[in-house]
């Protein structure tokens, strides 16, 4: 396989919210890229700040009440963060489409469906009125829906929850975007309707090449989309790479519990906890933002903060104490279970 | 079924009306028991009536048709004083511990108030046994004076627990009980529960669409898909060897657990039908790979195949279970 293209580059981007005693930092310096035909899976807990981090490459937050920074933010070499609005507007929706969790709320209820689907295309990719609802048509075939041209007459309420997720997907792709951010796509989905979703997501990426950055919490979301991992704990990526090495060589203690802490069908097995909860606001002044939760936490834990150390190529952790936790009987016995 | 079942539940229906000519038949001739100590899993998708069944068993609702025991005894059209009795022995815990806690309430309070409610002991004896749940669900002594906003997620789901155990159920029905907590804070709340059923013998009915979370902690399972159970017996048979054609594609359908696992599937399309309007004949058959001509016109009665375990499905024969075309192992 070739060097897989870079599509969109993120160097060192921080976002917080306020100002003075009220700051409070949601993301602090966070770095990632995503290739053309590639799946980033960004992973964390609620507040964790992955959803903040996607709206902020797109400039979807107040601008008034939120400070972003970043070193550099790329899509093909262009720099997303001085750009001009009108820039920004044909990029958004058009090279960079959002898929939302919640379908109904990112729908309008007064407009057809069709009328959604062809004001995209129409604005970002100057189509005719006729040309937009043939595209329509063909892109809700591509999705799945049978009687594409009734579902362009319906209004979102009319559509079930699975049928109103892949009217948003034939919206986000009829562009041809080059980077699709989903943002929990399938949480509010039933199992069957969920598998069919993501599969449709990655078929599509595979044949548009589309770079895709999923952010969900579910770990068996990641196993199944990610080529590439970025675990994120109170606004920081604590571990990232390759999706084999994130399952087999956990190297965070963040990591390493989360993936024990999974059900398994292990009958009268007690579950490997991870104590306390996630911290409320922002980080503790020293340290290792999950040294207070970790199994695996020392007396540099809590003094020292943590610098990113590279493991193997692409794998990197920001753990001192990533040999042991690799070693450790958690990350062992996940080997071993597979 | 079991002569002694702590919970008995017997062709119950429940329908709502819609409007001047629609209904919804939300549970449609649902059987099932539950044991003391026993943990039972309803799983389905959304609207196959599995939290509607639940509710049933509270009496929080009346059933149209059947019957509902409690220990032997009929429960079905009971009322007022002697209702109110019989449901000190079955309590629930909630999907959101941020919807169903009073927040003018403080911690403590909200604990107590069943005590109160049921003028067990006097007020020094509450204010122990207020301590010693708090303690057994493993909050600080010192959060009785908390409001619910002060908490986080998993320790109001602990306080919701403790306030379900305060009256020493028999019974806890469990209605999604760690779908909208943290995945570091579900495994303490899986624990907890296991826990406290070994330790007192109480039967859960754990509602969930969460398979691996059914998996760890069920004996048995019921699967339901749009009002009626389409398979049912030990948790470990069922997930192993599915039988039922939706138990096969729902089980197909969760994600793997690793990804050296991932496969090519054999997806089934479509959505989960409206209850309002379901298929005729086998709800399933429309969406089933394997659907004949008999699936859309014949209901399929749940028929025993093997000990213990029952599905209602044409295609599977009576203690001759059709072997599954491809049998899959859950991973682990």
């Amino acid at each position: 396989m070739s060097h897989p293209q870079v599509v969109l580059k993120v160097e060192d981007l921080s976002v917080s919210f306020g100002a003075g005693v009220e700051r409070f930092s949601a993301v602090r310096g966070i770095s990632f890229d995503i290739a053309a035909g590639k799946t980033l899976c960004l992973v964390g807990e609620s507040g964790s700040g992955k959803s903040v981090s996607a709206m902020a490459l797109l400039g979807l937050l107040p601008p008034a009440s939120t400070s972003i920074q970043a070193r550099r933010i790329t899509l093909h070499g262009e720099s997303l963060l001085d750009m001009r609005p009108s820039r920004m507007r044909e990029v958004r929706g058009g090279e960079i489409a959002f898929i939302f969790q919640d379908p109904m709320t990112s729908l309008n209820p007064a407009l057809t469906v069709g009328f959604q689907i062809t004001e995209a295309i129409r604005l970002h990719r100057k189509e005719s009125a006729g040309a937009a609802r043939r595209l329509a048509l063909d892109m809700l075939e591509r999705v799945r829906i049978s009687d594409g041209a009734q579902r362009l007459e319906c209004y979102p309420h009319q559509l079930s929850g699975g049928m109103r997720q892949r009217v948003m997907i034939a919206m986000a792709l009829a562009c041809r975007p080059k980077v699709l951010i989903a943002d929990e796509p399938t949480t509010a989905l039933d199992v069957t309707v969920q598998a069919q979703i993501l599969a449709l997501i990655d078929e599509l990426k595979h044949e548009f090449g589309t770079a895709v950055l999923l952010i969900t919490h579910d770990f068996g979301v990641v196993a199944e989309m990610a080529d590439e991992v970025a675990i994120m704990y109170a606004g920081e990526i604590v571990e990232s790479g390759p999706v084999s090495d994130i399952f087999d060589a956990p190297s965070h203690g963040y990591t390493a519990g989360l993936l024990a802490a999974l059900p398994k069908a292990r009958e009268g097995q007690r579950l490997v906890e991870i104590p306390g909860s996630l911290p409320r606001r922002g980080r503790p002044q020293t340290g290792c933002v999950f040294a207070p939760r970790c199994a695996f936490s020392t007396q540099d834990c809590q003094v020292a903060q943590p610098v990113p150390v590279q493991l193997t190529a692409g794998h990197t952790t920001r753990c001192m104490n990533h040999t042991t936790i690799r070693l450790g009987p958690v990350a062992q016995a996940e080997v071993a279970h597979g | 079924m079991a002569e002694h079942a702590l919970v008995e539940v017997e062709d119950v229906t429940r329908q709502y009306r819609l409007d001047w000519r629609r209904k919804v038949r939300a549970v449609d001739g649902v059987s099932l028991s539950l044991h003391a100590g026993e943990t039972l899993s309803l799983v389905g998708e959304s609207g196959c009536g599995k939290s509607t069944l639940a509710r049933l068993i509270l009496r929080l609702e009346a059933p149209d048709q059947g019957r509902i025991r409690l220990a032997g005894e009929d429960i079905t059209t009971l009322s007022g004083a002697a209702l109110r009795e019989r449901r000190r022995l079955m309590q629930m815990i909630f999907q959101d511990p941020y919807a169903c806690l009073d927040p003018r309430m403080t911690a403590g309070d909200i604990v107590r108030e069943p005590l109160d409610n049921y003028h067990i002991g006097t007020p020094p004896q509450r204010r122990a046994a207020v301590h010693d749940l708090m303690d057994r669900v493993g909050l600080r002594r010192d959060y009785v004076s908390r409001y619910p906003y002060e908490l986080s997620g998993g320790q109001r789901q602990r306080l919701g627990i403790a306030r379900a155990l305060a009256l020493k159920p028999k019974v806890l029905l469990a209605d999604e009980p760690v779908s909208a907590l943290d995945v570091s804070i579900r495994a303490q709340v899986i624990n907890l529960l296991v826990d406290l059923q070994k330790e007192y013998g109480i039967a859960i009915l754990l509602v969930s669409h969460d398979i691996d979370v059914v998996a760890h902690v069920s004996h048995r399972i019921a699967i339901m898909y749009v009002g009626r159970i389409v398979e049912t017996g030990p948790a470990a048979r069922v997930l192993s060897h599915p039988l039922h054609p939706y138990t096969r594609a729902l089980l197909d359908a969760v994600p793997v657990a690793h990804p050296r696992l991932r496969r090519a599937r054999q997806l089934i399309e479509g959505d989960v039908p409206s209850p309002v309007d379901p298929p005729s004949g086998c709800r399933f058959h429309p969406r089933c790979p394997m659907a004949t001509a008999r699936c859309s016109s014949e209901v399929p009665l749940l028929k025993m195949v093997e000990h213990d375990r029952s599905v209602a499905c044409h295609l599977v024969a009576p203690h001759h279970p059709m072997s599954p075309p491809e049998t899959q192992e859950r991973a682990t």
